[in-house]
């Protein structure tokens, strides 16, 4: 091989040559080396040649692992272009298969197949057709096919005369449509069925003495398949057909029928050419990060979590209300029972909204307060009925009911109220407002305006904040203060602060970012 | 170059010749070793060893020896041969050495009667240098188109030797040869930084350091 440039030389400022690589029909191709280390491959094609760059612009900015990427056009003094190219260290195809004079095995060539038809689809996708797919032009780096000599199509197109009477190589890989000026992707598709029929053999489909004979051969002849592994005879017939409208309509539809042959299943991410099949749905095996998260997932999800935290706040109250009893109630256990369950009752009310609240109205502040007010209000109701009072219904005959004292107005009017189901549970004779509406009061504000919700978050600065302990039992003795007709006074103080207690102690607590969920991180493990 | 001091023999002055790349048009590049001692371990910027690799290994992992009896691998750190962990050992072609966990070289001395070896990378790694293999050169070096060639060359006739003599290197060949564009006919003498051309081959010799 005699090269024009030597080792050491610079032809193009900022490169220099180690070696020549080898001689293309249309240019030298060297190994360089840039003034910052990195290797590449360089293509000089000499200035003579009226070759259309064009065709390079619209390939150079194209990626693809199975790719050998351009980098760059460059003219030097002279008027010679370079083409600046990956360095691909491998060998070319062309010398593993003179290695392999009977071919590789039927794996190998399947898997090697898949590189080249994937690198091929990427060009296709790109409207770029090959049209000079050879053994020659295609490399092995590290297992991995390189396609490279893309781009310059047009040259080759354009000198094809000259490429029929001088390189009988690239003949061996010419689909017979290309006598007719036909130049479609059809012919990189015969070229991939001539590349995986020599992979498999060792042999191209068609040998002869001269280009015209082999090129005669491709229009007419049949292709000698019994060579070939016998599985793999209906995918080549198809790919070899001489009529491009009866071959393989895309490359990855001629992919996979050569991976079914082996029995292996590649990936091939994007068929935009299928479209009128079903997209696949998207599975846990193609998405391992992106599991779509719906409504219900993440209901049950927190509702798993609510329940556990419910079971815990039974034994925290429990407890609590126990430990009360025994240490200031001095052991009247008559008063644990109202206590526990008040808590209890409290806590829930807390608890079972805030675990619940759909994620994206987290901020909407107003309607949380209102959402647990109306819960203060059921909890208000559950503390009348322990602290012995029977809650009304309108069924229930008057003479049963512990009657409740109205507030003192004039005789008759609160004689009638006492008449009225209403009334009878609606006032204390003692006070000048109605207990139920004392009860509500008290158990609707304590909700209402503080945010509950912020104790049983994952994320607080601390699990237990004595912060969040002093404004519950300050509010709470400020509203006793205010509503004096609360029957249970110590009780209904408290329920509250133990209950405060409870939310933060049974909440989860984390400051840092919490791990994936069990449930991914099984599936994805 | 060897980092350890010897005794400045005439001989071990001789030897003494740092690597240079060898370019050869068509074919590849060779980092080809002169010292009976060379170091192998990982590249860096001041890289004290002679054949640097692009791996994870140490600064300095193993030393391959050149002796009458043959050559002699000597472990730095981990090293194994043909799978089992050893600390020297004799190396014969076909070898396979095992740098750190993964850095995996194969050890040939293809041609018989020559005792230069090879070392090629077979894990995918590479050379600091951009070459394919390295040469470690004892006192001739074949470049033809047998098998039993330490660069084989398929479209070559005849072999290209490259060989040592008093002054240096020189290259034999059976017709003419254009070293850095003086004609020689049959042999004539190579230094680093010289190219030599002749009707199938061209080369090229760079110092590397």
């Amino acid at each position: 091989m005699k090269f024009t440039f030597r080792s050491g030389q610079q032809p193009l400022p900022g490169y220099t040559i180690k070696r020549g690589i080898g001689l293309g029909g249309f240019g030298e191709v060297y190994f360089a080396v840039t003034d910052g280390g990195k290797e590449v491959a360089l293509k000089w094609i000499r200035a003579n040649l009226d070759i259309e760059m064009r065709g390079v612009q619209q390939c150079l900015n194209l990626k693809h692992p199975n790719l050998v990427h351009l980098y760059d056009v460059r003219t030097d003094e002279q008027g010679g272009h370079w083409l600046v190219m990956e360095y691909v260290a491998g060998e070319p195809l062309s010398t593993i298969l003179s290695r392999h004079p009977n071919g590789v095995a039927p794996e190998l060539a399947a898997q090697w197949f898949q590189g080249l038809a994937q690198a091929i689809h990427c060009l296709h996708e790109h409207g770029i057709v090959h049209r000079d797919l050879k053994p020659g032009n295609i490399f092995l780096e590290n297992g991995l096919i390189k396609v490279g000599d893309y781009g310059l199509c047009k040259l080759i197109a354009d000198s094809q005369h000259a490429g029929m009477t001088k390189d009988v190589g690239t003949v061996h890989y010419m689909a017979p449509e290309i006598s007719t000026g036909n130049y479609n992707r059809q012919i990189d598709i015969y070229a991939a069925g001539v590349l995986l029929y020599e992979m498999l053999t060792g042999h191209v489909p068609f040998e002869g003495e001269s280009a015209g004979e082999i090129l005669m051969k491709h229009l007419t002849a049949p292709p000698d398949l019994s060579r070939v592994p016998k599985e793999f005879v209906p995918v080549l017939q198809k790919a070899l057909t001489k009529n491009p409208a009866n071959r393989y309509a895309t490359i990855p539809e001629m992919a996979k029928e050569v991976a079914a042959v082996v029995g292996v299943n590649p990936s091939w991410p994007a068929l935009k050419a299928q479209a009128s099949q079903p997209a696949p749905q998207p599975s846990l095996d193609n998405y391992p990060m992106a599991i779509p998260v719906t409504p219900t997932l993440i209901f049950q999800q927190r509702w798993a979590d609510l329940s556990g935290i419910l079971l815990w706040s039974i034994v925290a109250a429990a407890a609590l209300a126990g430990g009360w009893t025994l240490i200031a109630g001095g052991g009247d256990y008559s008063r644990l029972w109202p206590l526990f369950f008040l808590v209890l009752a409290t806590s829930w009310s807390v608890l079972i909204p805030s675990k619940l609240w759909p994620p994206e109205n987290e901020e909407d502040s107003w309607t949380r307060r209102l959402m647990h007010m109306s819960l203060g209000f059921a909890v208000a109701l559950f503390a009348l009925w322990l602290d012995g009072y029977e809650l009304p219904a309108p069924w229930t005959p008057p003479a049963q009911l512990k009657v409740l004292q109205p507030w003192p107005t004039t005789d008759e009017s609160r004689q009638a109220l006492r008449q009225s189901w209403v009334g009878r549970w609606y006032g204390s004779e003692n006070s000048s407002m109605p207990i139920l509406a004392c009860y509500l009061s008290y158990f609707g504000l304590m909700f209402l305006v503080l945010r509950w919700w912020k104790t049983t978050e994952k994320h607080r600065s601390k699990r237990v904040s004595f912060l969040a302990l002093a404004a519950v039992a300050i509010w709470a003795y400020l509203l006793l203060f205010l509503l004096p007709s609360i029957h249970q006074r110590e009780l209904g103080f408290l329920s509250m602060v133990m209950a405060s207690v409870v939310c933060q102690v049974t909440c989860p607590w984390k400051l840092k970012v919490p791990s994936r969920r069990k449930k991914l991180r099984l599936a994805t493990a | 170059m060897s980092n350890e001091p010897t005794a400045p023999t005439l001989a071990n002055l001789h030897e003494q010749q740092e690597p240079f790349a060898l370019w050869i048009d068509g074919v590849g590049g060779y980092l080809v070793c002169l010292s009976h001692r060379v170091t192998l371990g990982q590249a860096l910027t001041e890289s004290p060893v002679d054949i640097a690799l692009i791996a994870d290994v140490s600064r300095h992992h193993a030393t391959i020896q050149r002796d009458p009896e043959g050559y002699f691998l000597e472990a730095v750190r981990k090293v194994q041969m043909n799978g089992k962990p050893i600390d020297k050992t004799l190396l014969r072609t076909g070898d396979r050495i095992t740098l750190g966990n993964s850095c995996q070289l194969q050890f040939w001395q293809p041609v018989p009667v020559s005792t230069s070896a090879r070392l090629d990378i077979v894990s995918g790694h590479r050379f600091a240098e951009p070459v394919q293999a390295a040469i470690l050169m004892a006192d001739t070096l074949v470049i033809g188109p047998q098998t039993q060639s330490h660069i084989q060359v398929p479209d070559m006739t005849q072999p290209l030797i490259l060989f040592r003599n008093k002054s240096g290197l020189a290259a034999r060949w059976p017709g003419d040869l254009t070293i850095n564009g003086r004609a020689h006919q049959g042999r004539g003498p190579l230094d680093a930084g010289s190219t030599l051309v002749n009707e199938e081959i061209t080369l090229a010799l760079e110092r590397l350091h």
